[in-house]
């Protein structure tokens, strides 16, 4: 085996480890990627991208007239005939979004704790390192199911951080209810150092490419979990759409993260972050908007044809804001939740 | 142009699309699949501004190598046992290629989505650049390989001669009967996708061994569009299965579709790259090699099993069993064997096979020699005219097989043969998949279901009925493979051109007995003469061997 | 010492497999010999062409193998109400002992078609390349010598409306009935004769797309959405709409190919591009439009309309059918002349938008009448009496 490098793949946001002596399809395909190929010979061209970073790539043998020089020098490759020698970025041309998504194989894995952090009153800030397998592939926005030791139930949450690569590392916003039965096992039972049984990624709330299209972020609670990831991976990856991410919570004291969400601006030029309380304390200093985060969006939004809206949050908060996207204009297929996250909390 | 602006043109050109107000366009071809409207993106953004150029550029390429062959003097390095058999494969590629391109309309008005049109537009195209990019190659085989006989004829021939319709089949596959069967299942999902990989990565390298690089040029050229074609079967095979009442259908097309390609394909690419070339070095890789990396590694493993947790059923027994008919059953051997029991009836000539192609069948195929090295020495031995008849007049341990009345190719592995008595005349199949997609597939209901929209197999699709009673030398005369000289046949089972005693001619023929159709033969049976026949002929085999009793 | 192991590659050897190494029967018959070219000498064309799609009337013997739900198989001859002669001779039955000869070929008429434009890969590609390659040079130098910006508003209005409506007529025409009835017609000449029509369409639709994209990055204001609503609901526009999918609608594939070519755009199209907008754009400042729109006009008048009055010249002087094929389209210009008059009479107002007026409505349809009323002539037909509607 030679050394590895990274290959990430734009504008899917998806990235991998592939050996200098794999090509990249193959690597892509053993790591669960289905990546549109034909002949995998180098002459049909069904696996033509682009390369938009790094130029270290090599090519097995293969027909020009699937690769003329002119495109070769302009960054086109073949994923099923090159090998890369440093760490690359490459824009797929020819991918169905769903399908390519569909490919990531769903996994059984351990993980242990690194730490559970209050975060605010009833939201813990879980880390997990994952032990077997030590890396899982998932896109940002998607959740993984734990389960709760010691029964056979299983609950869904979604990563707030964009990958495992470093260190396997898994982080997740949870949300503590009095008698759930999660809750007063993360609440009461477990400590840093345990180990966890997970199964995934599962899950379709995964950023759609769609460059001109404008990005509205409606989320709260534990609902801000995947909303974090998505945001983390704009900024990661440079996309510079135009967003807006309407936060609600009740009081000041149910927001967290508050801070690194403002600092994506600076990586984020074309963002805008609007927090919001529907029952701010009697004589606080909450300077920002007040009111259900619903009525805050509309009195931000006049016409919404043209953005694509994701939505995470309590149950009520995603009913209400459903309709209200459809009156601004957001065509509804553009409007994307995952149906888990709506379900609410605990039995 | 640069590369930003082409996801910019290609959004752009979407605006073109309208749905009328006034007259709905004409709607002629039907599908029992539904489709409901669906966003679904044009895979891959080509726009024709870039396209045209691009394909032109192609073509310099092509045309500039196709002269440099001719300076080169290309063709005093070819083997002409390569060549014969392109005499073969160029008649009939053409119009597969030709009706892939009549094949794209037959889903306008049935995949509900204008973005995928333009995509099946530019396949229409794409296609018509193959079938005359081809039919070139093949003048210019005409004009400069030693022996143009065939070659020149080589439209009439295919369309008279049994191979042909074997081949034809393939093209008529995508244009007839149900469109979504026909057009996207049937050639983009199986045809394309699957065995053009054998087909024109594998020809290829094969015909530079011979000496010949124009094909090589040519079709390397032609499966650079492949990957549109890919995209384009994809995005409706997606489109398709997003319906669940699709996937009944879906399951009797891939079924068909799959082993209806396995029969056609393997029978004739195989025979091509197995027995067409003299390139015998133990590490070239055989067709069964490249069948199970390409075919069933790649297009099995990764690329319709996948689809299968989105209700796809998969034809795993299917494929298994091709596998099986390639590897153990030796498919492509009892074709080989068949085409050269036959050469009288075709427009080739066959090389025989030598010491040196012996040891390279019994290295990649154990066993083959004691199956089938005995036959071909007879071939040998009879191969130049010698007071005797050809081979298939001749005892050579070898019964004259029955036609599978759905693939057309005889049924050769005997074992499998099945035989039944479908709309008021005895068929019989070389297989039971032929056998269900004949009396079960292509009818207007299947499994209780309402087809209308099906296809029918037609024709007179028996060759040998056509000629029943005849003698050779007018068969050979109906069909036109006669030289200019009327008398020596196009076909010989040599290469021989230095001698002209060593030329079968006509004349030849008039001594052997008449033609017989199995097929009529069969008809004229009594139900237990039919049944003893049956039993009979499944004990036959390998090899064509007759079975003589316990 | 050591021994270098051997390549394993295949060796060339030397054959002398080219022609003319030996004389034997057929060493020199180096020409396609089942078909009768139309002139001496079969031409390239004719040999990369004619009879790859087979006709069970000639040399396929066994018929057609798989056929439509109604059991009809391949090409049939009565997708046209038109007959070439030999039409209506029965296709050979098959059975056992009937040998394979069907009749001499031609079998019938249709086989004589030759598209004069002599259109296959080669030249196909070569011209769109050349025409896509000119039609950028010829903008992005309007780009450069920032011709665009001397436009006046209303220029601007009548390109973005109007060029930007006649897109659609291309883009429907060149999917729904060219590229559809590349599937209808009974020869290989027939049916990529009217696919590279159809190329010539959707290219020209693409071109006229893209162009308006190149405005909307180059003209302030420039409204590159306009032609939505000009072809969905402007007046002006629904005459040409409404016959534009009229076209599409029409089952028989030489009817559908007549009106089009015959009828629809010698009334309408080079009346809208080469008496309107190529006449009244360079008054308006605007040298670069006529050139697009002239790729266009080009495709038809010398490429599309020649191949297709070389089929139906072929047919009204058919030696068997002329009278039957005669009659049938002259009905056909009636009904399709008529509607295309009435779509040409609707579009008058655009003659009245721009600042710098273009020749009188009257006299641009005068003009459009008189051709049309030439090419009816060429193909020995009747001028319609709905012409002077």
């Amino acid at each position: 085996m030679g050394d590895k490098h990274r290959v990430r793949f734009e504008p899917v946001g998806i990235e991998i480890e592939v050996d200098e002596e794999q090509t990249v399809l193959r690597s892509a395909s053993e790591q669960g990627l289905m990546l549109m190929h034909g002949c995998k010979e180098g002459q049909c061209a069904a696996c033509k991208s682009f390369v938009l970073d790094g130029d270290d790539i090599e090519l097995d043998r293969y027909s020009t007239f699937a690769l003329p020089d002119y495109e070769k020098e302009e960054g086109f490759t073949l994923l099923c005939r090159a090998h890369v020698y440093e760490d690359v970025t490459i824009e797929l041309l020819n991918f169905d979004e769903e399908m390519i998504r569909s490919g990531l194989p769903i996994q059984e894995a351990v993980a242990e704790v690194v730490s559970i952090d209050h975060v605010t009153h009833d939201l813990r800030h879980l880390v997990l390192r994952l032990i077997e397998p030590a890396e899982i592939m998932f896109f940002p926005g998607q959740y993984m199911d734990i389960k709760v030791p010691g029964t056979d139930e299983t609950r869904s949450f979604s990563m707030a951080n964009t990958s495992s690569k470093e260190d396997g590392r898994l982080e997740f916003v949870i949300k503590v209810y009095p008698d759930g039965l999660f809750s007063s096992f993360l609440d009461t039972t477990l400590g840093v150092g345990d180990r966890l049984d997970l199964t995934g990624p599962f899950g379709v709330f995964t950023l759609r490419d769609a460059p001109d299209k404008d990005l509205i972020f409606v989320g709260g609670g534990a609902g801000l979990a995947p909303i974090l990831s998505l945001l983390r991976s704009m900024a990661e990856r440079g996309i510079e759409r135009k967003a807006v991410f309407y936060y609600g919570a009740r009081t000041a004291k149910d927001l967290c993260f508050v801070a690194e969400i403002e600092a994506l601006r600076e990586k984020l030029p074309d963002f805008q972050f609007v927090p919001a309380l529907s029952e701010p304390a009697e004589g606080g200093d909450w300077a920002g908007e007040v009111g259900f985060i619903t009525d805050v969006l509309k009195r931000y939004e006049v016409d919404l044809k043209g953005a694509h809206a994701y939505l995470c949050g309590p149950p009520p908060m995603v009913e209400a804001a459903m309709p209200l996207l459809a009156q601004l204009g957001t065509p509804e297929k553009h409007i994307y939740y995952d149906k888990f996250t709506t379900t609410g909390g605990e039995d | 142009m640069s590369r930003q602006s082409v996801a910019k043109a290609h959004q752009k050109i979407q605006e073109l699309a309208w749905e009328p107000m006034y007259h709905q366009p004409v709607s002629q071809y039907g599908t029992d699949y539904t489709f409901r409207k669906a966003q679904k993106k044009d895979p891959l953004k080509q726009v024709l501004r870039s396209y045209f150029p691009m394909q032109e550029e192609k073509d310099h390429r092509v045309y500039g190598a196709s002269d440099g062959a001719i300076r080169g003097n290309m063709f005093r390095q070819v083997q002409e046992r390569w060549l014969e058999w392109q005499k073969l494969f160029l008649s009939i590629i053409p119009l597969p290629e030709i009706s892939a391109a009549r094949a794209m309309p037959l889903l306008f008005r049935n995949v509900p989505n204008p973005e995928l049109h333009n995509g099946q537009a530019i396949q229409m195209i794409d296609e018509v650049r193959h079938s005359t990019i081809q039919q070139n190659l093949k003048r210019l085989y005409m004009n400069n390989y030693i022996d143009p006989a065939g070659f020149n004829s080589s439209l009439r021939n295919f369309q008279n001669d049994y191979c042909g319709t074997i081949g034809r089949q393939f093209a008529e596959g995508f244009i007839t009967g149900d469109a979504i069967t026909a057009a996207s299942i049937y050639l983009t999902i199986v045809a394309e996708t699957a065995f053009t990989n054998t087909l024109f990565v594998a020809m290829p390298a094969e015909a530079a061994a011979n000496g010949d690089y124009l094909l090589p040029t040519v079709f390397h050229s032609v499966q650079s569009d492949e990957s549109r074609h890919i995209s384009n079967g994809y995005a409706t095979l997606l489109m398709a299965l997003a319906d669940e009442g699709n996937h009944q259908l879906l399951e009797r097309d891939l079924r068909y579709a799959w082993w209806n390609n396995h029969r056609v394909v393997d029978a004739a690419i195989g025979t091509f790259i197995e027995y067409g070339t003299k390139d015998r070095r133990k590490d070239r890789e055989s067709y069964a090699e490249m069948w199970r990396r390409w075919i069933y590694d790649d297009y099995y493993r990764s690329y319709l099993v996948p689809l299968e947790k989105y209700g796809l059923v998969i034809p795993h027994d299917l494929i298994e069993e091709a596998w099986n008919q390639i590897w153990h059953k030796g498919y492509v051997h009892e074709v080989a064997q068949f085409f050269a029991t036959g050469w009288l009836a075709n427009y080739w000539r066959i090389d025989p096979m030598t010491d040196k192609d012996f040891e390279w069948f019994e290295y990649k195929y154990p066993g083959w020699y004691d199956r089938y090295g005995k036959w071909w020495e007879q071939y040998n031995r009879l191969s130049t005219p010698n007071g005797h008849h050809p081979i298939v007049a001749e005892d050579v341990d070898y019964q004259y097989p029955h036609r599978c009345w759905t693939c057309m190719v005889p049924c050769l592995v005997r074992e499998d043969m099945v035989m039944a008595e479908v709309d008021g005349q005895w068929r019989t199949y070389c297989h039971e998949a032929c056998r269900w997609t004949d009396v079960e597939a292509f009818r207007p209901t299947f499994q209780g279901r309402n087809t209308p929209n099906m296809g029918q197999l037609i024709g007179a699709r028996e060759w040998e009925t056509l000629y029943h009673g005849w003698n050779w030398a007018d068969v050979v005369q109906d069909m036109g493979f006669v030289r200019d000289d009327g008398k020596t046949m196009v076909a010989q089972p040599h290469l021989n051109l230095d001698d002209p005693k060593k030329l079968w001619t006509l004349d030849h023929l008039r001594r052997m007995p008449n033609l017989q159709s199995p097929n009529v033969l069969l008809n004229q049976m009594t139900d237990e003469e039919r049944a003893k026949f049956h039993a009979d002929y499944i004990r036959g085999g390998p090899a064509g061997r007759p079975y003589r009793g316990e | 010492m050591t021994t270098a192991t051997e390549r394993s590659v295949p060796k060339p050897v030397f054959t002398d497999a080219e022609a003319g190494a030996k004389e034997f029967p057929d060493s020199k018959a180096r020409r396609f010999n089942y078909f009768t070219p139309q002139k001496r000498k079969q031409t390239h064309y004719e040999d990369v062409t004619v009879e790859v799609q087979p006709d069970p009337r000639h040399y396929l013997a066994q018929g057609w193998l798989y056929g439509f739900s109604d059991g009809k198989g391949g090409y049939p001859l009565d997708w046209t109400v038109l007959k070439a002669w030999g039409s209506d001779r029965p296709e050979p039955e098959r059975g056992p002992g009937t040998g394979g000869q069907g009749y001499e070929w031609p079998a019938h008429g249709w086989h004589e078609f030759r598209d004069p434009n002599e259109e296959w890969e080669l030249s196909l590609y070569r011209y769109n390349a050349n025409v896509v390659r000119q039609l950028q040079a010829n903008v992005d130098a309007a780009k450069q010598a920032k011709s665009f910006g001397q436009w006046n508003p209303n220029w601007v209005r009548f390109v973005q409306q109007n060029v930007g409506a006649w897109m659609h007529v291309d883009h429907g025409l060149g999917l729904y009935l060219f590229a559809n009835a590349n599937r209808r017609g009974p020869t290989n000449m027939h049916n990529t004769a009217i696919a590279v029509n159809s190329m010539h369409l959707i290219r020209a639709a693409q071109d006229l797309a893209l162009y308006q994209l190149t405005l909307s990055e180059e003209v302030e204001g420039f409204d590159g959405s306009a032609h939505l609503e000009t072809w969905n609901s402007d007046p002006a526009w629904q005459g040409v709409r409404e016959i534009a999918e009229r076209l599409t609608a029409t089952d028989d594939w030489a009817e559908a190919v007549f009106a089009a070519n015959v009828v629809f755009q010698p009334l309408v199209g080079e009346l809208f591009r080469s008496q309107l907008v190529m006449q009244v754009a360079p008054r308006n400042g605007d040298f670069v439009t006529p050139t697009v729109v002239g790729a266009e006009e080009f495709d038809f008048s010398e490429r599309d309309l020649r191949y297709t009055k070389a089929i139906f010249e072929l047919l009204s002087n058919d030696r068997e059918f002329a009278e039957h094929n005669s009659r049938i389209m002259n009905t056909w210009l009636a009904d399709w002349t008529g509607q295309a008059v009435a779509a040409a009479r609707a579009m008058q107002p655009l003659w009245s938008q721009p600042d710098a007026k273009p020749i009188r409505f009257e006299d641009a349809l005068d003009r459009v009448k008189s051709r049309f009323a030439g090419i009816v002539e060429e193909l020995s037909l009747d001028t319609p009496k709905e012409l002077e509607r």
